[in-house]
């Protein structure tokens, strides 16, 4: 009797026990953790606004649609860490995040500054990391863990030049000469030096070239300066806002009707457009790795976030994190599994050929060695009545180029 | 070089010193009279930006017309700064109070990041983008009437100072404090009164500017230490000094573009500090009066 009670116990113990792990694993199977590292609070926190934004929207729309269906419809958990205002504080916020070890993958970060220290700690804790950060420096290490779906900044410069060729030809217009107008923080120099290699090449002149430390304390002499040069195009390297907004008033103060291409997001902002009204923007562009292109899924996208966000448009922070956590999905359906080394090797040999990613992204996802998507597009945006447009490459333009006048 | 060139520099940069020369003489009044190098001025005026803003949007006024009120409530805060901070610091330790200040500088910066957020904010009347175009010089509307309204408020503050009773006892106490003390002036009703009228011009100066400079936490960065040279450069304490080193400094950042790289434009700036120190080291008004 004493020996069945024990056998009973021993049994009970067993069932007991396998019940736990079972229901455990199940639990461990509801949820897959992915991590969103972003500024949220400090001078960059609106493109970390933006970025959430498209983030918990894929999220929910994941979510809804039955979560990931290899892991038994496990929904996707967003685990939201603060990167701060500075490269230490986003350091230490990346080792906050991963070191619990239960993230499948995080994207990150805006600043490249911020993705290239994440990105180490991705690396040694093996967690993978999508970003469209543009420092090449990001692809050029030979990084496991590391990808870019998105253009990174020497192609964007690159390749910006050839665009705006091609599509001036179609218009007729022969671009020859160009002005670099701009200040001298880093990512202006960077810009400029890539522009000095890159403009030879196909044929176009510099003719000025203008450089201050800002903040610039009078727009109006440069402006004077480009009106007198004639060039066919402007880049404009202006990094803060108030220079960025005054290079562009005094430009149409003087008359300075030009094709104008600036180097970044504060180019197509809603504050830009509320300081110079859209008479005063329109023909400006910039370049972005990501855009909301003619598919239809994009269209369709900037509705719903227009709805939920009462913002009228919305720059490449939005649509690379809604993009991100898409393929992060397909990774997921792939590896069947939330372990972020298995996550990892899914991504490596990710192939997407459908929307969503597809539909900002413009081409297919997929990753060489370095974990750059070596076909993304460089995509140009254009002021057109008030809302900035994808107006190049030509084959994902939602208007043509318009040509200042 | 064009003549047109010429002459669109110097009225750039007798635009940019007007704006200066009023966020210069509060500063320099407030040391005059308290030695005390005030690192918030600059944030005073950021104060004032964002008041214009909120104020100008809701009530949907122009920042010209809010200039006094929030002039006179940033001036406030400066007399609470003042009664409630600088005057607890033991009097003569002026490490104490050159830190108390700074500190004041980032508690303002960060709680304004905070509450605020980092985005510009922009107030767009009908001048803001609007030129005025005498024989091809552009001169922005936004920038004229700031000038023109700081040059009103400096004229303003020299008939306080010369013509009331307080004013007069603000020299005084700025020329030597223990005489002033010694024929009935109460000093420490000086020091606070010269630090809420500093103050209080920085927020003017910044309801002024937030027409054609966007309102921003870290916007004080961008002009403190011209503010400082222009004081430095026209004499410390002396209010006619600054105003004039408010001047010169907006010459020359405007004219050395003309000649040089733009990007030395704030080297030559202190180059022309040095060489002018060099031949006067009290600066070009340090002399005589102080106030």
């Amino acid at each position: 009797m004493v020996y069945v009670n024990k056998g009973l116990r021993i049994l009970a113990a067993g069932i007991t026990a396998t019940l736990t792990i079972w229901v455990a694993g199940a639990a461990a199977q509801s949820t897959v953790d992915v991590g969103l590292l972003g500024p949220f609070s400090g001078p960059w926190a609106e493109h970390g606004k933006l970025m959430r934004i498209g983030a918990e929207m894929a999220v929910e729309e994941i979510n809804s649609q039955g979560g990931i269906k290899a892991l038994g419809g496990a929904k996707i958990n967003l685990v939201v860490a603060d990167t701060g205002p500075s490269v230490e504080t986003a350091t230490n916020a990346a080792q906050r995040l991963l070191s619990g070890g239960k993230l499948a993958a995080f994207s990150c970060c805006f600043l490249s500054s911020f993705s290239l220290a994440a990105s180490e700690i991705g690396e040694r804790l093996q967690v993978p990391m999508l970003t469209f950060s543009y420092s090449d420096v990001l692809v050029e290490r030979g990084y496991k863990y590391t990808f870019r779906d998105s253009s990174g900044a020497d192609f964007q410069v690159r390749a910006a030049a050839e665009l705006l060729k091609r599509e001036g030809a179609k218009l007729g217009k022969i671009i020859r000469t160009a002005a670099l107008v701009g200040d001298n923080t880093a990512a202006s120099v960077a810009y400029f030096k890539s522009l000095a290699e890159v403009l030879p090449k196909n044929d176009m002149k510099i003719v000025v070239n203008r450089v201050w430390t800002p903040p610039l304390s009078d727009a109006i002499p440069v402006a004077l300066g480009i009106r007198d040069a004639n060039p066919d195009l402007v880049f404009l390297g202006a990094t803060t806002f108030d220079d960025s907004v005054g290079i562009v008033r005094a430009f149409n103060a003087t008359g300075v009707k030009k094709l104008a291409l600036g180097n970044g997001a504060q180019f197509v902002t809603p504050e830009f457009l509320d300081a110079l009204g859209p008479q005063q923007a329109e023909g400006v562009m910039t370049t972005q790795g990501t855009a909301i292109t003619k598919d239809p899924y994009a269209a369709e996208f900037l509705k719903r976030f227009r709805e939920r966000s009462n913002i009228r448009w919305t720059g490449h922070d939005t649509t690379s994190e809604y993009s991100h956590l898409w393929i992060l999905k397909a990774a997921l359906e792939k590896a069947a599994t939330a372990d972020s080394k298995k996550v990892r090797d899914a991504l490596a040999s990710t192939h997407i050929t459908t929307p969503p990613p597809t539909a900002f992204n413009g081409v297919d996802i997929q990753y060489d060695a370095n974990g750059q998507n070596p076909k993304a597009p460089t995509f140009i945006v254009q002021w057109q009545n008030g809302l900035p447009v994808l107006v190049a490459p030509g084959e994902f333009a939602v208007a043509p180029l318009k040509w200042p006048s | 070089m064009s003549l047109t060139a010429i002459f669109q520099a110097i009225a750039g940069g007798l635009l940019l010193g007007g704006v200066y020369a009023l966020l210069g003489a509060g500063l320099t009044l407030i040391f005059g009279v308290m030695r005390v190098i005030n690192f918030a001025q600059a944030e005073f005026m950021m104060l004032g930006m964002f008041a214009a803003y909120f104020l100008s949007t809701a009530l949907n006024l122009d920042p010209l017309l809010l200039a006094l009120p929030v002039g006179i409530g940033i001036g406030l805060i400066g007399l609470g700064i003042a009664r409630g901070l600088l005057e607890r610091v033991p009097r003569g330790d002026h490490n104490a109070q050159l830190i108390l200040t700074l500190g004041v500088s980032l508690i303002l910066q960060n709680l304004a990041l905070v509450a605020l957020g980092p985005t510009p904010r922009v107030v767009v009347r009908s001048y803001t983008n609007a030129y005025w175009s005498p024989v091809g010089l552009f001169i922005n509307h936004a920038r004229l009437y700031a000038c023109i309204a700081s040059l009103f408020i400096m004229g303003a503050l020299y008939l306080f100072l010369t013509r009331t009773w307080t004013g007069r006892a603000m020299r005084a106490t700025a020329d030597d404090p223990l005489s002033a003390g010694g024929v009935g002036i109460n000093v420490r009703r000086m020091h606070v009164i010269a630090f809420m009228i500093g103050s209080g011009l920085a927020g003017l100066a910044g309801t002024l500017m937030v027409t054609f400079i966007a309102a921003a936490p870290l916007i004080g960065n961008d002009f403190i230490v011209i503010i400082f040279l222009a004081i430095v450069l026209g004499g410390l304490g002396s209010v006619a000094g600054a105003t004039f080193g408010a001047f010169v400094v907006g010459l020359v950042q405007s004219l050395s573009g003309l000649l040089l790289p733009l990007q030395l434009q704030n080297v030559t700036l202190f180059v022309a500090f040095v060489a002018i120190l060099l031949v006067r080291p009290q600066g070009l008004f340090g002399f005589r009066q102080r106030v």
